[in-house]
């Protein structure tokens, strides 16, 4: 008896014989990873000329260089402005690329590599933000569908399965993990929620507009412990089916969108990952799809 | 060997079969999307399978293992990471951001960066940001430390801040500061008080 359980090979397609493979790489549509695929390598674009926009500036200051263990581990020095400069090229050259369709392996594989070593590059100088962690797994994971196309809806695929559900685990995990983290670092979960974290927040960053709600600490130790229970739970998401997974994604869209409006805190590296847990094939027209097209 | 004989007669391709015998996997995992009608769903209609689909072939042993292999070895990583409590293994590191708890009753600070300016008589507070001095306030609080011991690292700030802001005057001095707010049952108690970390004469 083979040690790993195989896919069962019919003309069309592999349909997983154990419950965990058909969880783990479940088949879906190739056009909903042609979709997806849109609207990571998009958002990188955005991402690399907004919020990860720093890394051009951090060729100003190079003393300031912390190489994480991977860029030391590979030696990769202090950016300059110019590699900065060449690197964002190549990166929205691709991107594009990629989300066209076009040499998708290729594309997606020169983004996943010049997208990773400029993550390097604007985490790389003390702090470490994790709201990037599911947007670099995508950007990593995508071309290893292979070719998916919008007209694909017809056609499912393990690889496809495998690679959103990796995303979507990568997507709960940064919350799940971040519950962890914060029981580690307070030692007692219960100083966390209690204490003055989104008051510290506040101070620090708050728009003006949510200044009042510094005179309401019990609200704020409220809101605390809400974060806690949702991000603690965050990994239900994986098993809930229609309408309660859209309100789970609607429910943490609308939570970073307060997040955002009240300490400019977006997490959109991470909200544009939540995509990975929708029937995105439905956005394509019939009239480019292989049924709309048999 | 029949069926590999019937697709090269009728010059089939393998994605443009007829319909799958065994239900989708998409309906028996219950997927997003998968609670259309069984001509809808993947590989289970006649009219499912155009020509123009891309052909998908089966998952061999190796691409199973691997894809469960490296995801494992992932999550044991970031595992490890919130255990060391340590970003170095980005993007598997831990996710500390707000992670610490604040009291009640402390303080909280937040630093600041200020510049001297030729004929001003009060240092100038500038945007924290990497648009004014080329680094984001959260990288210089990661390495404070490093960097009030070494009050140097703040002529790269003014060499980035010189280089971003041609049309402005070049700062003498440049001074980086704390300042702090005492709560007290969570709320602010009285104004904030300043500090200084560091000061560089600009060269």
């Amino acid at each position: 008896m083979s040690g790993i359980p195989t896919l069962r090979s019919t003309p069309t397609e592999a349909a997983p014989t154990n419950p965990f493979l058909r969880w783990f790489m479940p088949e879906v549509p190739l056009a909903r990873v042609a979709v997806f695929r849109v609207f990571i390598y998009l958002f990188i674009i955005i991402d690399v000329l907004t919020i990860s926009g720093d890394v051009i500036a951090h060729g100003w200051t190079p003393e300031f260089y912390q190489p994480l263990w991977l860029a030391r581990f590979l030696h990769i020095p202090a950016v300059s402005v110019l590699g900065a400069q060449i690197l964002l090229t190549f990166i929205i050259v691709f991107s594009l690329l990629a989300a066209a369709g076009i040499l998708q392996r290729l594309s997606g594989w020169a983004v996943a590599l010049s997208f990773g070593a400029w993550m390097f590059y604007t985490q790389g100088y003390g702090y470490v933000a994790h709201d990037h962690m599911a947007l670099v797994i995508a950007a990593f994971v995508l071309p290893t569908v292979g070719t998916a196309r919008f007209r694909d809806v017809g056609t499912a695929s393990a690889r496809a399965g495998w690679a959103l559900r990796v995303v979507q685990i990568a997507v709960v995990l940064t919350y799940f993990y971040s519950v962890v983290m914060k029981w580690i670092a307070s030692g007692n979960i219960t100083h966390w929620a209690n204490g003055a974290v989104i008051i510290w927040a506040l101070m620090r960053r708050g728009a003006e507009w949510s200044k009042p709600f510094l005179e309401m600490p019990g609200l704020l130790i409220a809101a605390q412990w809400a974060t806690l229970v949702f991000e603690f739970l965050s990994p239900v998401a994986l098993f809930l089916k229609g309408k309660w997974l859209y309100g789970a994604v609607a429910f943490f869209f609308v939570f970073h969108l307060m997040t955002y409006l009240a300490l400019g805190i977006h997490f959109l590296p991470t909200v544009i990952c939540w995509a990975a847990f929708l029937p995105l094939e439905k956005l394509v027209p019939k009239r480019f799809t292989s049924m709309g097209t048999a | 060997m029949e069926e590999k004989k019937r697709r090269l007669l009728t010059s089939q391709d393998p994605a443009a079969q007829g319909p799958d015998p065994a239900p989708s996997s998409a309906s028996r995992t219950g997927e997003p999307g998968s609670d259309k009608s069984g001509s809808d769903r993947p590989g289970t209609g006649p009219s499912a399978r155009s020509k123009l689909s891309t052909p998908v072939k089966p998952l061999s042993k190796v691409s199973i293992g691997w894809r469960i292999v490296v995801p494992a070895v992932a999550f044991v990583i970031l595992t490890c990471g919130q255990f060391l409590n340590t970003n170095d293994f980005f993007p598997l590191g831990s996710l500390t951001q707000y992670a610490t708890a604040k009291d009640l009753n402390g303080t909280v600070n937040s630093t600041c960066i200020e510049a001297q300016f030729p004929g001003e008589d009060e240092p100038r507070r500038l945007g924290f940001n990497a648009a004014t001095v080329g680094i984001e306030r959260g990288d210089v609080e990661s390495q404070l430390d490093r960097v009030i011991a070494h009050p140097e690292l703040l002529q790269s700030m003014a060499d980035s801040y010189i280089r971003l802001h041609p049309d402005e005057p070049k700062p003498e001095t440049m001074v980086l500061c704390r300042t702090t707010t005492q709560l007290k049952n969570g709320l602010a108690v009285g104004e904030p008080e300043q500090t200084t970390l560091a000061k560089w004469e600009v060269r």
